[in-house]
């Protein structure tokens, strides 16, 4: 028992009292902790549960969102023009890839790759999370796909895969109006609400018509989602969700006519808008020079690029909704209308034409030296007498002639959702005033009268001008939409004022002395239309006398060759306008490319059908 | 003659072994299942990790048994030695330990690592039992034995800070101030202890270090640094938040089977068994734990001499700290400190060191009718 020799020999029987006391104290904290213990897992288990549910689940799944196929696009005939092809690619994964240099060599062997992608690749992949691809931005053919499918062993990491890409069956002649597609920019991201153009590889419309039913078009992507462990890896596939593909989308162009207007555009930087006159159906929407709107879905190279956008003939540009003419001669049938309407003149009022007028010491010329002699309302249109409108012009007013071409929607959006659309320009006094802070001059209202000076107008204007004539005095709207039915909507106009106009842009086309008399159609449907020659400066002495060879001036400074036109004759059908910049005479360049097509739809369209 | 005496030792033996604590045993027993089960379900079975815990399990449940059958009165005898001991092995630490995360904490025995700092918590307790046991109940708050024991106290838990471990430290901490709040040490000291720490606490805060002081002040701040600082707890909380009422099913838990919460295995391992158990689970589990140290206590109570009175007291508060700290931790109540869940957690020298602590109890009822 010499353990035990420290034996206390005072106090020891009191001391377990003290020690129970004591003890009873700190159980009760004991209690009390684990109490409190247990209502904190209370709230965090049933109060917040939803809350940390959520949280786990997006800690633990991914989704990977698969593009979905996009719509195809189809003329009114159901030809395709914008469809899907399959692509080979590879795509490198993070994380999976052990030495990235032996990959790109080994790549290199049988890719032949350029140098500038191989250096592009290593500095994307380092900025990479881990376990993300990175897709190679090359195409493969089947030979060098198989070629890699049959090298996987040797290279750890790359996944060759197989996608649906945009092609373009007609990719210049349809450049304008179909757009074309693109990887999403920072730009596009941050106008969306949701996250679809964050969806992997998708691609999304950034021009014309792919842009604008872009929503329809791209369809609904599919998803795998994969449960991912902390670092990012993917343990297993949870579910698999096909994606939707995006809807056909039949538009209303004509692709033979489309062909057509692009190959007779081809020479000139130029622009043609053709459109049924009572459904505002577009037909046709041609800007040229064009360009490859594959090679654009695909990522231009910045030369490639920089040409485009050196080129003088603004290929980029379209011309038939963004390009701004002086309409010219082709404003001519709505001077004489507001003329008509307003009761300046009537159809047998009479001007003589000298050649030339003076107005304050400045000379106005008409067109052909020498003059029309006396001439009315219908030869005034058909010969396209300046002189006569000048007269015209300063009866009827700026004011009063603005007023009508307003009610041709000048100055207004016709397609309204292309964002590359102008408005064009109507003048009056008003907006002289207050734009140029300047009073307006008789002279100005003098060249109104023939399309010159301020007032510009669109190409897809022009033509539905010449389409509201056509059909007799109704609003069409432009639309490339092919279901949708224009409510006919009359004009306030006069229907006999109409008609006057209209028989004489049909003599203007078919009859001896017309200015477009040289492109009319011999067969039992015809055509008819109206000239127009925009002068894009004030032409001197010695350029009127040159005026038998436009191509003696420097290019920028040439003529504009226009002509806005529609047939049949009887019971009007299509409208059509042709712009073609810089090209010279109206009655020489436009109406024969525009007679060409006129020829197409009358023959092939209407007596075929 | 030598014969009668075996069979006398035979017979001793099996009667040691009746008299001893079922109830503990089987509690102690569960909860080494409970906790085989669980860092199995963390990895799937993937890696090795839970038999090593089934073997060191065994292995300590052993050295359990043995300490069970070890005569009281060793451990009375031997008290001084035992923290001496630690004390040398804290100090050899210094020298021939290796670190894990920045502190030199462990001793390599080769097969077995041995955290010194652990088995101080034990031996703090045991020489604080002894010590009092001897004191006079009225000498208690004389001058020299509170700075006997505050001597006693704090050489283990300065050398631990310094290591440093704060976790363990504060562990050692507490479980002393447990053990001089049972024998009755004045009130007044512990009411004006709190007052001076409250009072120091912005010296205190000064001389932490860099980590330490995130912690603190991510703990007022949980909302801060999602990703750094404050992950472990986020992840821990979504863990248990979204086991729910019942659970998530064994072995469908995917905060710590998908490694989202650190340290799954060791010192937030509950997080991962709230998760798949849920509320239910949670609060059976909190019920064993509680009533095994009201066990303890019970066993306390039971014992006619102070020494193993003190120890069972003690031991079974500084069972509880474990456990409040490392929930209160886990759950975001308190601010993260490296203290593991007795048991649950992966780790060899905290569990060899509770179960040595569960042996002397168990000794203790063996020899509880016995006065030293």
């Amino acid at each position: 028992m010499k353990f035990f020799k420290h034996r206390p020999t005072e106090g020891h029987h009191t001391k377990p009292s003290v020690i129970n006391r004591r003890k009873a104290i700190l159980t009760t904290a004991k209690y009390t902790f684990f109490g409190l213990i247990g209502l904190r897992l209370l709230w965090l288990q049933v109060f917040q549960r939803n809350k940390y549910s959520i949280l786990s689940d997006r800690n633990r799944f991914k989704e990977w969102k698969i593009a979905a196929e996009r719509g195809l696009i189809l003329d009114r005939f159901n030809n395709k023009i914008a469809e899907n092809r399959q692509l080979y690619r590879i795509a490198l994964i993070k994380g999976d890839v052990t030495d990235l240099d032996f990959v790109l060599v080994t790549l290199n062997k049988f890719l032949k790759l350029d140098h500038d992608l191989i250096e592009k690749t290593k500095t994307d992949f380092i900025k990479l999370r881990k376990f993300q691809p990175y897709v190679i931005n090359r195409n493969l053919s089947w030979g060098e796909f198989s070629k890699i499918n049959s090298n996987l062993f040797i290279l750890n990491g790359v996944q060759p895969f197989i996608s649906m890409e945009r092609h373009y069956n007609y990719p210049h002649q349809f450049a304008h109006i179909l757009g074309y597609v693109g990887s999403p920019n920072e730009n596009d991201l941050q106008n969306q609400q949701d996250d679809l153009f964050r969806t992997p590889g998708i691609k999304i419309g950034k021009l014309g018509i792919e842009k604008i039913l872009n929503r329809e078009l791209i369809g609904i992507p599919g998803f795998t989602r994969f449960e991912v462990n902390a670092a990012g890896r993917a343990i297993r596939t949870v579910e698999f969700v096909d994606g939707v593909s995006g809807k056909p989308l039949k538009i209303s162009l004509d692709l033979e006519l489309q062909k057509l207007a692009y190959e007779k555009l081809g020479r000139y930087a130029a622009s043609a808008v053709v459109m049924d006159v009572k459904t505002g159906e577009l037909l046709a929407c041609v800007s040229t020079p064009s360009f490859d709107t594959n090679k654009f879905a695909f990522g231009i190279t910045q030369p490639e690029f920089n040409e485009l956008l050196k080129n003088e003939r603004k290929p980029l540009i379209n011309k038939f909704l963004s390009a701004q003419y002086s309409p010219g001669s082709t404003i001519k049938p709505i001077i004489a209308l507001a003329a008509l309407e307003n009761k300046i003149i009537d159809q047998d009022y009479t001007h003589f034409c000298p050649g030339k007028i003076e107005l304050y010491g400045q000379e106005f010329y008409c067109w052909k030296d020498g003059g029309h002699g006396r001439v009315n309302l219908k030869d005034a249109i058909k010969k396209s007498c300046d002189v006569y409108f000048y007269e015209v012009a300063r009866l009827l007013g700026v004011d009063r002639m603005a007023e009508v071409i307003r009610k041709f929607d000048f100055g207004e959006l016709v397609l309204k959702n292309f964002d590359e659309e102008k408005k064009g320009l109507v003048p009056d006094t008003k907006w002289k005033k207050n734009v140029l802070g300047k009073p307006w001059l008789l002279g100005e209202t003098l060249i109104s009268g023939i399309g010159q000076g301020y007032v510009l107008a669109t190409p897809i204007q022009i033509c539905k001008s010449i389409a509201q004539f056509a059909n007799g005095g109704f609003v069409v709207e432009p639309t490339f939409y092919t279901d949708q039915k224009s409510k006919l909507k009359r004009m306030d106009f006069d229907s006999d004022n109409i008609k006057i106009i209209n028989e004489a842009l049909i003599a203007a086309t078919n009859e001896q002395g017309g200015t477009s008399y040289g492109s009319r159609l011999t067969g039992n449907l015809k055509f008819c239309g109206k000239t127009g020659t925009s002068q894009v400066t004030k032409l001197t002495m010695k350029d009127r006398e040159d005026n038998a060879n436009p191509n003696a001036r420097p290019y920028i400074y040439r003529d504009h060759a226009l002509f806005a036109g529609f047939g049949p004759i009887e019971n009007p059908k299509y409208a059509i306008a042709v712009v073609a910049e810089h090209a010279g005479a109206g009655s020489r360049v436009a109406a024969p490319i525009a007679s060409s097509m006129f020829d197409f739809l009358l023959k092939k369209r209407l007596q075929n059908a | 003659m030598p014969d009668r005496i075996k069979v006398s030792n035979v017979f001793l033996l099996i009667e040691k072994f009746q008299k001893l604590d079922r109830a503990l045993i089987n509690m102690v027993l569960l909860l080494g299942f409970i906790s085989i089960l669980c860092l199995y379900s963390i990895d799937k079975g993937q890696t090795n990790l839970w038999l090593r815990h089934l073997l060191r399990f065994s292995f300590a449940f052993l050295i359990l048994i043995s300490v069970a059958f070890t005569d009281l009165r060793f451990w009375f005898r031997y008290a001084y030695h035992f923290y001496f001991f630690v004390l040398f092995l804290l100090v050899v630490i210094k020298f021939v330990g290796f670190s894990a995360k920045g502190a030199a904490r462990w001793l390599d025995f080769g097969f077995f690592h041995i955290q010194p700092s652990e088995l101080a918590k034990l031996a703090i307790i045991l020489v604080l039992a002894k010590f009092y046991n001897l004191v006079k109940v009225e000498n208690i708050n004389k001058l020299f034995s509170l700075l006997v024991s505050g001597i006693l106290i704090l050489i283990p838990f300065l050398l631990v800070l310094r290591q440093p471990d704060l976790g363990t430290a504060v562990l050692i901490l507490g479980a002393a101030l447990g053990t001089l709040w049972i024998v009755g040490v004045n009130r007044k000291f512990f009411i004006s202890g709190i007052v001076i720490v409250i009072v120091s606490f912005p010296f205190i805060f000064a001389a932490m270090k860099p980590y330490q002081k995130q912690r603190v002040v991510n703990f007022f701040n949980t909302e801060r640094d999602p990703l750094g600082a404050n992950y472990q707890v986020i992840q821990a909380k979504i863990g248990i938040g979204s086991g729910g009422i019942f659970g998530k099913g064994y072995l469908k838990g995917s905060q710590s089977s998908l490694d989202f919460v650190p340290e799954n295995h060791t010192d937030f391992v509950f997080s991962h068994f709230a998760e798949e158990f849920g509320l239910v689970g949670s609060l059976l589990l909190l019920w064993l734990f509680f009533s095994i140290i009201k066990r303890v206590t019970f066993i306390g109570d039971q014992s006619k001499n102070n020494f193993t009175k003190i120890f069972c007291y003690s031991f079974a508060f500084n069972f509880f700290l474990y456990i409040a700290i490392n929930l209160g931790m886990v759950t975001g109540l308190l601010p993260v400190v490296g203290v593991p869940l007795p048991i649950l957690s992966y780790g060899g020298t905290a569990m060899l060191t509770n179960m040595i602590g569960f042996g002397i109890v168990l000794n203790s009822k063996l020899y509880a009718e016995d006065f030293i």
